[in-house]
Parts: C-alpha cells; sequence; structure tokens
C-alpha cells in the first residue's frame, strides 16, 4: 500500500488579495501583549521573532512602526562575554540568535552598537575540525548552523575568518540521492535544511557543487495540486515553505518550474481576514507572516519590496552593506 | 534520589502507583481551586515524571507517583523501553506542526483550549519564576508558587522575564532540585534550549563528587524523563540532542534500549526525521551492521512503500553493503537491478506515489559507466587540450 496524498482544499470566499494594512497592525502589537500565552512560550526564540517581525515590517515598508531603540537595547543585553547572543535576556548564546542579531542590527544599520569583532571569535570558535558548526558550546551539529555561521559572518564582511574550505566539504557530505541536504551526513531531504544549504553555497559562492536540475525537479514536486507548497514527499502544505522551498529555486535559478499564481493564491488564502497574520495553511494554525510574505516578494507580489533569497533581508539592506550572493540562473 | 531503575512496575506496585498518581492529581486539583479532574490530569500528564516532585514551603513531604496508561500487553514485554508508549496527547500540539491534519475546533473547544492554555501559562511561568528565585526567596516550588500567588500579582511576573542563567547558576544551585524545576518548565515546553543547557550542567557537576551508582540512576532517570517529553513532543530538536548528549556521557549505555525506542517511535511516525537522525546516531554507536538496518528499511517498505524516509536509508546504506568495485560511491550492478525490481513494484501499484519515482531516477543514474574518452578539444593558438572522461580519473604529473 501506499500514503493517499494530503492536500487542503480552498474555499472559494478564502481572501485572495493581499491585506498589507492588517498585517502590519498584526506586528505591530504583537510585542504588546506580553502576558499571551504565543508571547511567553516562544521567548526561547525571541531574537529571531524580532528578525521575522522587523524584516517582514520593512518589506512591507513600515520598518518606522517599530521601536528601534527599545530594540537595540534588547539585543544589547543579549550579548554575552563570549560574543555569542542569545535568544532573549539571561539565555544562553547561540548561533541562531547571533545571526538573527546581526540580521536586525544590519536592518537598522546599526553593527557599531556591539563588539562585532567577538562575535566573529564566537563562530569562529564554534567550527570542528570536521569543517561542520555546532550551535553552541554543547555540541550539536547541523547544517543549519553551518549556514547561520557563514551568513553572520558574510553580513559582517569576515567571511575569511573560518575555514571555508573544511566548511563546504562538510555541508556537501550531507547531499543526498536526490539532490537535497539534510540536518548531518546520512540525514533525510528536507526543504529547510535544502534552503540552509544553498544559501551557504550561495554565500560562500560554491553554487556550481549543486546538480540544479536534480534538485529542481525535487523542489518543484512539493507544489501540491492546491498551489501550496509542502516540505517533503508525501506531506501537507504549509505557508512556511513558500519561503523554504521557493527561496531555494530562486537561489538555483528554477523558480520558474512552479506554478507561481496557483502558490500565490494558495498563500493569500492563508491569510487570517480577522487579526491579520497567517495560518500555516487554510484554516490551519499561526505561522509566522514573514514567511508568507517574503514568499509573495519572491513572486514579484506589488506593494512588497523584492527581498534576499539568501538572507531573508530586504535587498536595498543588503545593497547598502555589499552582501550580494551570486544566484544560478 | 532514589530510583526504580527503568523496570516496568507491576502487579500490586503498579496498583500502588496508580492510587497515588490518583490522590496526587485530585491534591493538585483541588489546590488549583475548581479545576476540572480532567485538566488536573492533564497538568499531570506534563510534570508526571518521578523526578519532579513537588513541595509544600520548606516541608520535604514528597508526592510521587508514576503515572501509567493501561497497556496490559507491556507486562509482557520486559524488553520494552520505560513506560509504555500510548498515543500522545493531541490536545495542546505545538504551535506549527507540520504534516498533521488540523481539524476545525468548535466554540466550546476553543473557549475549552483557552482555558487549558491559561493554566499552563501559570504553571510554566511559575514554574520558571521558582527557578530564579530560589536562591533569593528559598524554594518553595513551582505548584506551590502556583496556590499561593495572588492572580493579580501574576501578569507582573509575565513582565519580568525568564531568567534561566541568572539565579539557578549563579546561586551555584546545580543540584538535583535544578533538575526538577527545570522539568516542570521543559515537560511543558521542550524548546526552551537554555534549559536543557542547564540540566547537562547539572549533570556535569554532579558527576564529579557522586558515586558511578548514583549517577547511573540519575542518568536512567533522564532518560525516562526524555521518553516522556518525546512522547508529548516528538518532534523537539532540543530533546533529541540531549537524549544523544546523555548517552554519550552516561556509563554503560544501553544501546538495545535505544534502538528498541526508535522502533517504537518510527511506529507511531515513520517520517520522523529527528528520531531516523537518533537512529542512525544509535545505529553508529551500536556498531549495528548496515545489513541489519537494510532490512529494518525492508520491513517498513513491506508495509508501506511510499515511505520517503526509508528509500533514501536505502541509499545510503546499499553503497556501504554492496560497495561498487572501482569505489565511486554506488553499489554493485546486481544489487542496483534487484532494487530496480523492487522500486517497480511500487510504482506499478501506485503510479502517483513520489518516493518510488526519486529513488527510481537515483537507481537509473547509478549504472557503471565503462571508462572512456567522451570529447577532446584542442586549442592550437591557446596550447591546450581538453579531455572529458565518462568517469572521475585521478590526474597526477608524473615525475
Amino acid at each position: 500500500m501506499g500514503t493517499p496524498q494530503k492536500d487542503v482544499i480552498i474555499k472559494a470566499d478564502a481572501p485572495h488579495t493581499l491585506l498589507l494594512e492588517k498585517h502590519s497592525d498584526y506586528i505591530e502589537s504583537y510585542g504588546a501583549k506580553k502576558d499571551d500565552y504565543e508571547y511567553c512560550m516562544s521567548e526561547y526564540l525571541r531574537m529571531s521573532g524580532v528578525y521575522w517581525g522587523l524584516t517582514v515590517m520593512d518589506l512591507m515598508g513600515e520598518l518606522q512602526r517599530m521601536n528601534k531603540e527599545e530594540i537595540l537595547a534588547f539585543i544589547k543585553s543579549c550579548q554575552h562575554e563570549c560574543g555569542g547572543f542569545s535568544a532573549s535576556i539571561g539565555h544562553d548564546p547561540h548561533v541562531l540568535y547571533t545571526l538573527s542579531a546581526v540580521q536586525i542590527l544590519t536592518l537598522f544599520d546599526s553593527l557599531s552598537e556591539v563588539d562585532t569583532e567577538k562575535v566573529v571569535e564566537y563562530v569562529k570558535s564554534l567550527q570542528q575540525e570536521d569543517g561542520s558548526f555546532s550551535g553552541d558550546k554543547w555540541g550539536e551539529i547541523d547544517t543549519r548552523f553551518s549556514f547561520c555561521a557563514v551568513a553572520t559572518l558574510a553580513l559582517l564582511g569576515k567571511l575569511n575568518a573560518v575555514n571555508i574550505e573544511k566548511a563546504v566539504e562538510f555541508v556537501l557530505s550531507c547531499m543526498n540521492f536526490d539532490g537535497g541536504f539534510g540536518c548531518r551526513p546520512g540525514s533525510e531531504s528536507h526543504a529547510g535544511q535544502i534552503y540552509c544549504c544553498s544559501g551557504f553555497l550561495a554565500v560562500t559562492n560554491q553554487l556550481h557543487q549543486i546538480n540544479a536540475d536534480l534538485l529542481g525537479w525535487w523542489l518543484c514536486e512539493r507544489q501540491l495540486p492546491s498551489g501550496g507548497l509542502n516540505g517533503r514527499p508525501e506531506k501537507l502544505p504549509d505557508v512556511c515553505y513558500s519561503w523554504w522551498v521557493l527561496a531555494s529555486l530562486k537561489i538555483i535559478g528554477r523558480l520558474h518550474w512552479i506554478d507561481r499564481e496557483k502558490l500565490r493564491l494558495f498563500i493569500l488564502a492563508c491569510q487570517d481576514e480577522e487579526t491579520g497574520g497567517f495560518a500555516d495553511r487554510p484554516g490551519g494554525s499561526i505561522s509566522h507572516p514573514l514567511f508568507g510574505i517574503a514568499g509573495l516578494s519572491l513572486l514579484g507580489e506589488e506593494g512588497i519590496k523584492p527581498v534576499n533569497p539568501v538572507l531573508c533581508m530586504p535587498e536595498e539592506v543588503l545593497r547598502r552593506v555589499g552582501v550580494q550572493p551570486e544566484l544560478l540562473s | 534520589m532514589q530510583r526504580r531503575g527503568s523496570q516496568e512496575l507491576q502487579g500490586p506496585r503498579r496498583e500502588q502507583a496508580y492510587t497515588r498518581v490518583n490522590k496526587f492529581s485530585q491534591f493538585f486539583v483541588s489546590k488549583l481551586g475548581g479545576v476540572g479532574l480532567y485538566s488536573g490530569r492533564l497538568i499531570l500528564k506534563y510534570i508526571r515524571t518521578d523526578k519532579v516532585r513537588l513541595r509544600r514551603s520548606s516541608n520535604v513531604k514528597t508526592k510521587r507517583g508514576r503515572h501509567r496508561k493501561k497497556a496490559p500487553d507491556q507486562t509482557a514485554t520486559p524488553t520494552a523501553v520505560g513506560p509504555p508508549l500510548g498515543e500522545y496527547n493531541a490536545v495542546d500540539k505545538p504551535l506549527m506542526l507540520h504534516g498533521r491534519i488540523k481539524v476545525k475546533t468548535t466554540l466550546e473547544q476553543q473557549e475549552a483550549k483557552r482555558k487549558e492554555r491559561e493554566r499552563k501559562l501559570q504553571l510554566y511561568v511559575s514554574a520558571t519564576q521558582a527557578a530564579f528565585n530560589k536562591p533569593i526567596a528559598g524554594f518553595n516550588g513551582a505548584a506551590y508558587e502556583i496556590l499561593t500567588r495572588p492572580r493579580r500579582n501574576r501578569s507582573k511576573f509575565l513582565m519580568v522575564g525568564t531568567y534561566p542563567d541568572s539565579q539557578l547558576r549563579k546561586g551555584g544551585q546545580l543540584d538535583k532540585e535544578a533538575l526538577e524545576i527545570t522539568a516542570q518548565i521543559l515537560a511543558l515546553n521542550p524548546d526552551f534550549a537554555s534549559l536543557w543547557n542547564l540540566r547537562r550542567e547539572v549533570f556535569l557537576a554532579l558527576g564529579s563528587d557522586r558515586s558511578d551508582e548514583e549517577m547511573r540512576s540519575l542518568y536512567l532517570s533522564e532518560l525516562s524523563f526524555l521518553q516522556n517529553c518525546l512522547r508529548v513532543n516528538p518532534k523537539s530538536y532540543g530533546t533529541w540532542y540531549h537524549r544523544c548528549w546523555i548517552m554519550k556521557h552516561m556509563p554503560e549505555p544501553d544501546w538495545a534500549r535505544e534502538l528498541t525506542l526508535c522502533n517504537q517511535f518510527l511506529e507511531i511516525d515513520e517520517r520522523n526525521f529527528h528520531c531516523w537522525g537518533y537512529r542512525r546516531f544509535v545505529a553508529q554507536s551500536f556498531h549495528v551492521p548496515p545489513s541489519d538496518e537494510l532490512e529494518y528499511t525492508s520491513d517498513l517498505i513491506t508495509k508501506n512503500f511510499s515511505n520517503y524516509s526509508s528509500w533514501h536509508y536505502r541509499s545510503k546504506l546499499l553503497p556501504q553493503i554492496h560497495p561498487d568495485p572501482q569505489h565511486l560511491g554506488r553499489a554493485t550492478e546486481k544489487v542496483l537491478l534487484s532494487e530496480l525490481e523492487l522500486v517497480q513494484n511500487a510504482f506499478f501499484t501506485d503510479p502517483n506515489d513520489q518516493s518510488a519515482w526519486f529513488y527510481h531516477r537515483w537507481l537509473l543514474g547509478r549504472a557503471d559507466l565503462p571508462l572512456s574518452i567522451r570529447c577532446i578539444s584542442v586549442d592550437v593558438a591557446g596550447s591546450w587540450i581538453s579531455i572529458t572522461f565518462s568517469q572521475p580519473v585521478l590526474v597526477g604529473v608524473q615525475k
């Protein structure tokens, strides 16, 4: 026996226009509800949450509505002696939140507010002999962390601080039979991981190592009849893959291999008309608006600034700091 | 702390445990003030590990017990790992769960969920708060915090935020009590990475002055706690990694037991890539022959051929078990042909299944090409020659 295809049906009355104003109101009010269940339960990833919120606001041209001073003060109080940043005050430093902090500082053109030399030292300290990166001092290895490490260094203009050759070797050792990538050597391909690895290879200028046709085939097969994308074969669609899959396709120059208009309608149908924000799939649970909005940006939606598929930041910001990874065509 | 090891409770002791749990549950519910028994049980479910003790003030009165699902077959399987694997609770999934069908809820269910979340949040925040206040105000216990804290002050605690590294660590309280408090929070939110770090620090600190036997019992207790956490949320990176860390650090790790655990979790969800990752870690540490693992994937594919995770694993195992003569990372021609037959059976049955087709394409691309020169180009003006071979060749300069 096999597994029947899993998909959703989009209802006729689902939203089909972009509710930009509602989304920016949603983001602006998010931090105000500090005793909210989701807010408290997500403190462990606060720094990334702030980065997602600010990026989506910037893409919608509403960054000025966010409290820059308060956020910068928060970031500074999250930097640790070792140079790394934690998700929130008093939590432990981790490369995930170090990248988010550096991305926020870049958005605000405020990198000088923190000790960037120490950040570089921190990232350096995470590289292992085989070229991989651990997420923090406790030793978990994952290609996600390889991406975070080089993306952080690229934004700081210090890519050469680590052994890039070894780092590339490790990421390539995680390539699979389907052209995709997993967390560690031997791990199954996953769209989120493919985004990290293709982003990593873009930052390190090694995209020629990818078999773009093979990987492109796997990625475009993520599209389901509803138009939505899933993250692995035989899974349900989820709006977050409108970012992970689409950005990967853009990086390897195969964005035109999916039905753009159907995906656009799927993303729009995931909007919450009442409160703003997005669901992971029509009628589903909460997903961060960044994934939907950034996906729409890659599809060329009007009213949203162009996003960079590698660093998930507005192109104009990356032009300003001179970080423009080359993509495949 | 006393530990009973990992063996199953049986007979009268098992009954006793049930009674204790029920009493405990009633105590908990009554103290929460009129919460339905269901909610009480739910909260209990999250904090039921036998390490988690709830204390009232400084009085070291302990209420402990193991919550067991009724699983009569478990008594017949002495090799079962830890508590039986029941269906894990679907009431409160984490915010973003991929690949699960979301069922539309009624207003009544929404209200019940809201209340449930409010309870959970109170427990969570108060436990976190208790963790911070421990060295300063003396340990009052998480539940006691909930019971005694005036309602109007609760929002204030929420504003304070969480400071896992500040009090417990600065106060030097890296002890078993720290394990108990963080267990309560992690049972509710296993993605709180800093707290797993804190637990590792506790293990390292305790390891320096405790007997091996005591440490082993603590490690076993940790594995049992982790299993409960995984059952509630089988897709948390932090929980799986902590299990790896514990297995790497504990004396005499029981790898066979871990393999059984993987089998059980993969039976619940055959596509859980976290568990597959852990399985590869176990197989490597335990030196499981790749042929055994291949057989395992064959079993899974026989049950359901659209198991992409299994096909993927085969693509890694076959070149190890039957390496090609040229050592190009492929498998032998004979094995490739038998795989081709297997995968053809799959897509003849269901031609829309993606897994089989991806694997099929990989197999076809694996055939051995005889070594030959495909193309030679000569540039007279630039004085160079370019040669393309059908296989990678080692080019060296002969001295």
